[in-house]
């Protein structure tokens, strides 16, 4: 299983974009949480520390995904958690389910080279999809 | 170039007619020079117009010359609707709710503060916490954190952090009525809980500044507004309502996914989700969007205490001695009921500005006493590399464009970019060079707010000048920057 993330140099010039493609749904939750996370820190810097459980529903696979990116945004604002790892699996059907366990580190400037605050996930140009063997999801955060 | 037919209907106006989109209610108008209007993104110009179809807008969609591509209106948009069949949408406001402006003026001078320039930025960046995950010296409970979100700066006059008199000096005196901590989520405070009092980080930052003799355009209101003592040294902040606000604007964001469908509203960008504001949901997201408005005057307040002990602490004298005083506080991200001449009637409408900010012209009671012969001072703030303006609030303002007018230079360039094209590093030092020193707690976010990536702001300012919807008083120079 894999995926991959890019960042979009040409889309919404105060924020920050990214489209993440994976072979699996849970993949690109996954790496949609590493690309977000990637621009607050070095992710080489953070450890393995801390677990949060995790279990989100929605009725929707992209409000799913934006209420996964919401709540890293907001774990890291009220918990001062910055995610490391997701053991997710998202489970799709009438209620799409993502249900797993976050490991992830406390934020400590001292040892970690931080980058950007993220304000929020927008919806503008928010997609995600699945095209053929692919999944796809493009994304603006609020810088 | 725009895809967009858009026409020249007076200098620096160019107006976008219905026709262009389907759905359209009114024009949209892009406020520009020809050089500016030929720089505009595409973003622009798909944004604006998509905010001239919103339900219930009135006379025009105006984006501002510093306007860029944003998510929902475009940074620099403004729009007015009527409360009774209009909406109200977070997309424009922002997500950080009430992000705005502060100019501190104090009684030294350049000669006085180079000296102890490194020091002085030291003390200030020990004191006023910024970037990621950065957390201020108050924790709020959610009981103390709605008290706050209601009083506004009064909260932080009370408990010693700053004096009555600065309440003058600040939009709606720090506090917005029709604040409803009730409408706000246990998450939005939990966000908030520990960051009053810190910078946040993007393009927000605490900037010494310097007013030199040749940078002042208007002597006589630059005089009412403190400023004219040959390189008097000034002070600027740039911040907003910090998570407390971002989660609001993400919790309604969601609700109002759900008030569209109701009313069978369909934008044309999902981020322009919005509700009738005369719905229950609508009036509850104007009610928590004044609740972080007045949280983020309470930040802005609570870092300039932390200014004046900075200051104290290298120049060994009372922050009163050194003349520290807050100039004016304005937003630059909200929603604002106000009253305007429409075909001849006074009109009540609610007037949205993301990325613009209110320029009242002579006159108006909502500004300061002191002011009020003059008009509202308007701070537009700059890259650190190019310095930043203060300007006052004009009659015409008032006519044409809502009263509003620009707020910074405007991007010319994504993040992403911007960091491809310059290593922070090399920007400190460069800047350092220019005389210029810079705290950071990120070396690759300083790279994104380099000068390249934006406009020329002295440019952008001609262009409000020459509209007259807000006249130049005053450039301000950087001589130290901090930013998250």
């Amino acid at each position: 299983m894999t995926y991959s993330y890019e960042f979009l140099p040409n889309v919404a010039l105060a924020d920050t974009a990214f489209r993440v493609k994976a072979d699996t749904w849970s993949q690109l939750f996954t790496g949609a949480s590493e690309a977000l996370t990637s621009v607050m820190v070095d992710l080489a810097d953070l450890e393995q520390k801390r677990r949060i459980p995790i279990d989100l529903t929605a009725t929707t696979v992209d409000e799913l995904l934006y209420d996964w990116l919401s709540e890293l945004v907001y774990l890291k604002d009220a918990e001062a958690f910055l995610l490391r790892s997701a053991n997710i699996d998202v489970l799709s059907g009438a209620i799409w389910q993502l249900r797993g366990e976050l490991v992830g580190d406390t934020i400590e400037p001292k040892r970690q080279k931080l980058g950007q605050d993220v304000k929020a996930v927008t919806y503008h140009l928010f997609d995600v999809m699945q095209k053929g063997p692919d999944y796809i999801a493009q994304v603006v955060l609020d810088i | 170039m725009p895809q967009y037919s858009a026409t020249q209907i007076a200098p620096n106006v160019w107006e976008i007619p219905t026709t262009a989109k389907s759905g359209m209610n009114v024009p949209a108008r892009i406020l520009a020079s020809p050089s500016l209007f030929s720089q505009m993104d595409e973003g622009v110009f798909n944004q604006i117009t998509n905010v001239a179809t919103l339900p219930g807008i009135r006379r025009c969609a105006i984006c501002m010359p510093d306007g860029h591509w944003g998510y929902g209106f475009p940074i620099g948009g403004v729009a007015a609707f009527d409360p009774e069949e209009g909406v109200i949408s977070p997309g424009g406001i922002g997500f950080d709710i009430n992000c705005g402006m502060r100019l501190l003026r104090t009684n030294l001078t350049f000669d006085e503060v180079a000296p102890k320039l490194p020091a002085l930025m030291d003390a200030l960046y020990a004191l006023v916490p910024c970037g990621v995950g950065s957390k201020g010296v108050l924790k709020l409970s959610e009981f103390e954190y709605r008290d706050m979100a209601v009083c506004g700066v009064k909260w932080c006059i009370d408990r010693g952090y700053g004096r009555p008199k600065d309440l003058q000096f600040i939009e709606e005196n720090g506090c917005i009525p029709d604040a409803d901590p009730d409408q706000c989520s246990t998450k939005a405070f939990n966000r908030g809980s520990s960051q009053l009092g810190t910078l946040g980080s993007g393009n927000h930052y605490l900037e010494v500044q310097v007013v030199t003799p040749e940078n002042i355009f208007d002597p006589v209101v630059a005089s009412v507004f403190g400023l004219g003592m040959p390189n008097q040294i000034c002070v600027m902040l740039h911040c907003g309502s910090r998570g407390f606000g971002h989660q609001i604007a993400t919790d309604y964001l969601k609700v109002f996914d759900g008030v569209m469908r109701r009313h069978g509203l369909v934008t044309p960008d999902r981020e322009l989700a919005c509700a009738p504001f005369t719905t229950p949901e609508g009036r509850n997201y104007f009610k928590a969007m004044n609740c972080a408005a007045n949280s983020a005057f309470a930040n802005r307040q609570l870092i300039t205490h932390r200014i004046r002990e900075g200051f104290s602490k290298i120049f060994h004298k009372n922050d009163l001695a050194l003349g520290l005083e807050v100039v004016y506080d304005v937003a630059h991200n909200i929603a604002k009921l106000e009253t305007y001449q429409i075909d001849g009637i006074p009109t009540r409408l609610l007037v949205h500005r993301k990325g613009a900010t209110r320029s009242f012209g002579p006159g108006s009671v909502q500004i300061p006493e002191a002011y009020r012969c003059v008009g509202q001072p308007v701070i537009v703030g700059g890259s650190m590399e190019t310095g930043s303006y203060l300007l006052v609030g004009t009659q015409a303002a008032m006519d044409e464009t809502f009263g509003s007018t620009l707020h910074g230079s405007g991007r010319t360039m994504s993040r992403t970019k911007a960091k491809q094209l310059v290593r922070g590093e090399t920007l400190r030092q460069s800047l350092l060079d220019r005389g210029i020193a810079i705290r950071t707690a990120s070396l690759s976010g300083l790279a994104e707010e380099a000068g390249i990536a934006y406009k020329d702001i002295s440019e952008v300012v001609a262009t409000v000048h020459d509209l007259d919807i807000s006249r130049r008083v005053v450039r301000l120079l950087p001589i130290g920057n901090i930013k998250g």
